[in-house]
């Protein structure tokens, strides 16, 4: 697909260079696709909820999904934590010679080291913040970026 | 012993899977009650007594009559009621054994959960193994249970846990 001339496929990985130590850190991130996201589902599953069948009035009515459950909440908020970890693994995976030290990807325990890893480098902590802007980048995740291109072409137009 | 408000408590039905398949049994109304017999052999010397000697371990006996406000499953898992739950059938046809023996009629592990209502008291956990019941006497109408049984063990587990 095309949209005036420009190709509409997968963007193009972000880039930052972070000085460190007297040389350059590259660090590359990009966007993790649907599929990929569908394929994480077959080694992280969504947490399902339990069911219960509450009694009113005397009487026991059909069983329901109980979302308010305690354990299910707590389920849900670590599931989202290691789907986000594995997001930010995934997506900087475009930099070249990327090596963790904790994080394998098979083990879905260890996914949420990734920014331990990061600090256990030495790097500074405004370089890690910079580093997940860079995945949110490349996910398209800040909106920002979509109002600051929609304000410079909308500058770029002749006056009327 | 401490009296527990049951409203401060959840009753668990527990299979020995190894992620167990659970209902829960949010209580109304109700109690729970056990009895532990211990035995001993009294040896007297020449008709004075003397020596005492543990006699057989005996199960703890279980009683419980419940009205309660809400049955819930296992995560992702339909709810049984408390009768299925006991007799290994409907909705609960699928869950195994709590006693690891399979060649042992079949069990479920009973375990209450007190939480108190303040911020200091520790929560409490019974754990009742491999209860067997005997006796049941569920009415649907009134979304109650009465059960009496015995657990394979001399005496509940019982764990406590300072609030964190």
């Amino acid at each position: 697909m095309k949209i005036n001339g420009i190709s509409v496929k997968q963007p193009k990985p972000e880039i930052v260079v972070l000085p460190f130590n007297g040389g350059q850190l590259v660090i590359k991130a990009r966007y993790v696709t649907v599929e990929e996201l569908e394929e994480l589902g077959k080694i992280l599953s969504e947490p399902e909820p339990p069911s219960i069948s509450k009694v009113v009035d005397g009487k026991q009515q059909p069983a329901q999904p109980d979302f308010t459950d305690k354990k299910y909440i707590e389920a849900m908020e670590a599931y989202h934590l290691r789907r986000m970890a594995w997001i930010y693994i995934k997506s900087l995976e475009a930099t070249e010679g990327l090596e963790w030290d904790t994080v394998v990807m098979k083990d879905p325990t260890t996914w949420e080291n990734w920014s331990k890893d990061l600090e256990t480098t030495g790097l500074l902590n405004s370089y890690i913040i910079k580093i997940s802007q860079l995945v949110a980048d490349a996910q398209g995740w800040n909106p920002g970026r979509i109002e600051e291109a929609t304000q410079n072409f909308l500058a770029s137009l002749p006056v009327e | 012993m401490a009296r527990i408000d049951l409203r401060n408590t959840t009753i668990k039905l527990q299979d020995g899977s190894s992620t167990p398949n659970t209902v829960e049994i949010g209580i109304g109304q109700g109690n729970l009650t056990w009895t532990e017999n211990i035995e001993y052999e009294y040896l007297p010397d020449r008709g004075v007594l003397d020596d005492v000697v543990e006699g057989d371990e005996q199960p703890v006996a279980v009683d419980f009559q419940f009205k309660f406000d809400y049955l819930k499953s296992a995560a992702g898992a339909a709810t049984p009621s408390v009768y299925e739950a006991l007799h290994n059938i409907g909705n609960a046809a699928a869950w195994v054994s709590s006693d690891s023996d399979t060649c042992r009629p079949y069990s479920v592990d009973i375990v209450i959960e007190n939480v108190p209502n303040c911020a200091t008291g520790d929560d409490e956990t019974y754990t009742f193994s491999d209860f067997r019941v005997e006796s049941v006497n569920p009415d649907i109408g009134g979304a109650q249970v009465s059960a009496s049984g015995r657990c394979n063990i001399t005496r509940p587990t019982i764990v406590r846990t300072p609030k964190s």
